[in-house]
């Protein structure tokens, strides 16, 4: 029974930040209209920048952090500014690729870095200290990561529904004219949500950074490419469903992986591919995902 | 019509109008008949390192071939192309592998295992299909990827397949009495040329390749590619007017994957040794790289795309002392050529979707435009 | 037996309905209006006819079939085509690659017989070729089908629209404004087509149109669309003395109304 539990809490934490990322992913694409292939990369750089900066004698972690975020949202402005937005009118297919091309070289350069074998340690304040409650132990960056990501999602969802800018971004999601028609610049929101993403990105970096593996490793890419599945499985147009969506893969993997040995049959490792066989599962039943819109076609 | 339509790339297709004329126009058939000879002597010319390269180029052309079918022409995004390349290369090199202590095998003759590795990519593609018929667009895409996932998963688990990490060697292909290897012992010269692996390969893969571009080509020109281009722009009209959407979906997905499995047959017996991380992610998205530098939907533009990125990273490497920034030999500073050639390819994807959509291919079309032009029109007084 | 029968259909979407119980028959070699102002529903009628959308009630027959679950493609193949409001057409194939893709149900060449070029393929290719120009010819595009249909004049891919239709072969002709956007010159041409297909072709031809000169000039019967209702339903002059239809749409008798 503690192992469900500690499994449980372990796949919640996890997948609140496959949510943070899945988060971000989705407002771009509703924002946008793009799916971004460079999402990863966005969670590379901001994680690089917080374990170079935090190493850096005497800076405080949350200074580093506030850097990795910042670095992370700038880049992504960058993209948005000089890459996507002169692509506008282009099909969503044409765009796409070319944020997979953007991937290309920014995981290139970041793999360069850390070095095809090598980590980067991220100098988190939490390291490998517990918790106990009840009957379970907890790493004490499993709670950080929960309570941050619950707490980055609710201010989110805040923000989204109370705040002008939010409506702004609902406004433009829904009905990019009649926003544009009412004053709301479809290019100023589009950046505010790539700025958005690339935030998120660089804090989801930090928590998958710290556990299970500590530090910054090439393979950490890999991690980050479930924020897809996460976003496709509640619906790529559903803010609401990147939440559930990532929660879902979390809880999944952190299970598949906890009861791996009763598993044994799926094969070893299984876990990294637990993420995509739930996508296929659910796109099997709903092929826009959970709470994606299904398509209205007007002829 | 208020969908908009799905187009990829502006004038990334041949136009009709621009194949019949060349068709009339007949080539130039001088230039189609020096580069086949000109392919033909290669063997005579080139020594082992180029021609290794050049069967490599060749089994990535057809495998870029399905690639550029699926995306170019019936505007699906697949990122797990490289799950059908591993099917292709695993599954011949499997069934016309021995069973033994590293691995296990069916050992059949060659040809039928090459065979049999196409037929298995295909029904891989074929069982794939429904759910490619039912997804959207990107949703495609990213189902795709676990594709990829489930492979690298499968090839993981399975030792008796692929060796387990350290790879397997791949069974030397046979055609009827031909036996395509090398024999140190016995050295073969034709010409004056020794007349190994590489040479013997060489024609084998020059007519494999040749057969998968005209196949294409002719499927393109032909009334199936009118229907898979109708069902990638337009695809609500495409089905009124006929064209039974999903079915074609389903047929983009099951040639595609069947072009994948038979590059993937190619690049294993070209490579002799297969490991499993070769088929990860990466590769799928070399080959989206491939296609789209190459020119979307074009035959020409999966070979040009092809050879691109097959010949980059090793001439990067044979010219690294004359590059800035370059690595002359591993260890000493700079970029190592493998990590260059995948910033120039990935700088090549962004740049041509931002300013040249049609590619390599396109590209060639503007020069060929361009001069055609200045031949018909001798100088006007201004 | 009536070549389209349209009985009691309802069209919702997103809260809205679109059309609320609607009925009306098209009969053979004819020529059979459907007119109402904007949003009336004509599109959604037309699309539902083509297989895009699903009736929450009622039923379309093309001749004793039943329409309303087959597949778009399926509608084609029993003789039903179609041209669109918005032009869609493949704006960089040539208007004969275009034509030809209407033959595409009538022909069989798949991706072994046309990939490998063989010779049954072939001449299915040529005499389906001659066909679609002879349809170019009747349509009078005749000396444009090398052309890229996308650099066509307005006028010339509305033709192309209907020459593409003509060639799935159709028993029912669904023309959707045909003559939009045209000055009196092209509508009287196309007028002239759109009698020749009925009188030549003999095919049953419903058609929506805002051009009220071109609709009463040539239809056989009317049918009038309001707020997704029928209102009215009847030869033209019966329709256009009909108090409810002037209410609705025409203004006052006599005006040709735009």
């Amino acid at each position: 029974m503690t192992l469900l539990l500690q499994l449980l809490v372990s796949g919640l934490s996890l997948g609140a930040v496959y949510a943070l990322l899945a988060l971000g992913f989705v407002i771009v694409f509703k924002s946008s209209g793009v799916v971004n292939f460079a999402h990863p990369a966005f969670l590379m750089i901001g994680a690089y920048t917080i374990a170079r900066v935090g190493s850096a004698a005497q800076v405080p972690f949350l200074l580093a952090l506030l850097a990795g975020v910042g670095v992370a949202g700038v880049v992504a402005l960058l993209v948005q500014r000089l890459l996507v937005y002169p692509m506008a009118g282009r099909s969503l297919i044409a765009v796409s690729i070319m944020t997979i091309g953007v991937d290309v070289i920014t995981q290139t350069e970041i793999i360069r870095r850390i070095g095809l074998d090598g980590y980067v340690p991220m100098r988190d304040p939490w390291g490998d200290r517990v918790v106990r409650i009840g009957g379970l132990v907890l790493p004490q960056t499993r709670i950080a990561a929960l309570l941050v990501g619950a707490v980055l999602i609710l201010a989110f969802f805040v923000w989204l529904r109370y705040s002008r800018w939010g409506v702004a971004m609902r406004a433009v999601a829904d009905d990019p004219q009649t926003a544009a028609l009412m004053g709301v610049r479809r290019s100023t929101v589009s950046a505010m949500a790539w700025v958005l993403a690339g935030m998120l990105a660089a804090v989801a970096g930090l928590f998958i950074t710290v556990f299970p593996s500590p530090g910054l490793q090439p393979v950490t890419a890999a991690v980050a490419l479930r924020a897809f599945p996460a976003a496709i499985i509640g619906g790529l147009d559903s803010t609401g469903g990147a939440i559930v969506g990532g929660l879902v893969i979390g809880v999944t993997e952190s299970l598949a992986q906890g009861y791996a040995t009763d598993l044994s049959f799926l094969g070893a490792g299984f876990h990294s591919v637990m993420p995509y066989a739930v996508m296929v599962a659910v796109l099997l039943v709903r092929p826009s995902g959970l709470f994606g819109a299904k398509e209205l076609h007007r002829v | 019509m208020s969908e908009s339509p799905n187009t990829l790339m502006v004038d990334q297709t041949e136009p009709a109008a621009e194949a019949a004329a060349e068709v009339r126009r007949r080539g130039p058939l001088w230039t189609v008949i020096g580069t086949g000879l000109v392919m033909l002597a290669v063997p005579f010319l080139a020594d082992t390192f180029w021609l290794q390269l050049g069967l490599f180029a060749m089994a990535a052309a057809v495998a870029a071939l399905g690639l550029t079918l699926l995306l170019g022409q019936a505007g699906q995004l697949s990122l797990g192309h490289a799950f059908f390349l591993a099917v292709g290369a695993y599954g011949y090199t499997f069934l016309a592998g021995q069973s033994g202590r590293l691995g296990g095998g069916f050992a059949l003759p060659p040809t039928l295992a090459a065979v049999l590795a196409v037929l298995l990519a295909g029904a891989a593609g074929l069982l794939f299909s429904p759910i490619a018929a039912r997804l959207r667009g990107i949703y495609l895409g990213i189902a795709t990827l676990g594709l990829v996932f489930l492979g690298q998963h499968i090839l993981d688990n399975a030792p008796r397949i692929t060796g387990g990490d350290n790879g397997r060697s791949v069974p030397v292909f046979t055609l009827g009495g031909l036996r395509f290897g090398s024999d140190p012992d016995q050295p073969q010269y034709l010409l004056n040329v020794l007349w190994g692996r590489e040479q013997k390969l060489w024609y084998l893969f020059l007519l494999v390749t040749v057969v998968a571009y005209l196949y294409f080509r002719n499927l393109v020109r032909g009334r199936p590619g009118r229907a898979l281009r109708a069902v990638r722009d337009r695809e609500l009209m495409a089905g009124i007017i006929g064209v039974p959407v999903n079915r074609y979906k389903a047929y983009a997905f099951l040639i595609s994957s069947m072009y994948a499995g038979l590059g993937g047959v190619l690049y294993a017996i070209a490579f002799r040794r297969i490991v499993p991380e070769t088929f990860g992610v990466g590769l799928s998205i070399e080959y989206l790289a491939m296609v789209v530098i190459g020119g979307l939907g074009v035959a020409g533009g999966a070979v040009a795309g092809a050879t691109f990125i097959a010949f980059l990273p090793p001439i990067l490497e044979r010219h690294a002392g004359l590059l800035p920034g370059l690595a002359p030999t591993t260890g000493t500073s700079g970029i190592s050529p493998p990590v260059a050639a995948k910033f120039i390819f990935g700088a090549a994807v962004v740049a041509l979707l931002l300013f040249e959509p049609g590619g390599l291919a396109g590209l060639g079309r503007r020069v060929s435009r361009a001069l055609a032009t200045r031949r018909r029109r001798p100088a006007h007084p201004r | 037996m009536s070549a389209l029968t349209v009985d009691a259909v309802t069209v919702r979407f997103a809260g809205i309905t679109a059309l609320d119980r609607v009925s009306f028959a098209v009969e053979p070699c004819s020529i059979h209006a459907l007119i109402g102002p904007n949003g009336a529903g004509k599109s959604t009628l037309f699309n539902l006819v083509s297989g895009a959308y699903r009736p929450a009630g009622g039923s379309v027959r093309f001749r004793s079939t039943d329409l309303t679950r087959l597949a778009p493609h399926k509608i084609a193949g029993l003789g039903v085509a179609r041209t669109f409001q918005n032009i869609a057409l493949m704006a960089h194939e040539t208007v004969e690659e275009n034509l030809m893709l209407g033959r595409h149900h009538l022909t069989r060449a798949g991706f072994v017989t046309a990939a490998l070029r063989l010779p049954p393929s072939r001449r299915e290719e040529a005499r389906h070729r001659a066909r679609a120009r002879q349809i170019a010819a009747f349509v009078g595009l005749g000396g444009k089908l090398g052309m890229a249909a996308g650099v066509l004049a307005y006028g010339d891919q509305k033709r192309v629209e209907i020459a593409r239709a003509l060639c799935v072969e159709p028993d029912l002709l669904l023309l959707d404004e045909p003559a939009a956007g045209m000055n009196a010159h092209e509508t009287a041409v196309v007028a002239h087509l759109i009698r020749d297909i009925r009188d030549n072709l003999q095919i049953a031809i419903l058609l929506v149109e805002h051009d009220m000169g071109l609709v009463m000039g040539i239809a056989d019967r009317v049918t009038v669309l309001d707020f997704g209702r029928r209102i009215a339903d009847g030869t033209p002059d019966e329709v256009q003395r009909d108090p409810a239809v002037q209410l609705a749409y025409l203004g006052t008798e006599g005006e040709t109304g735009q």
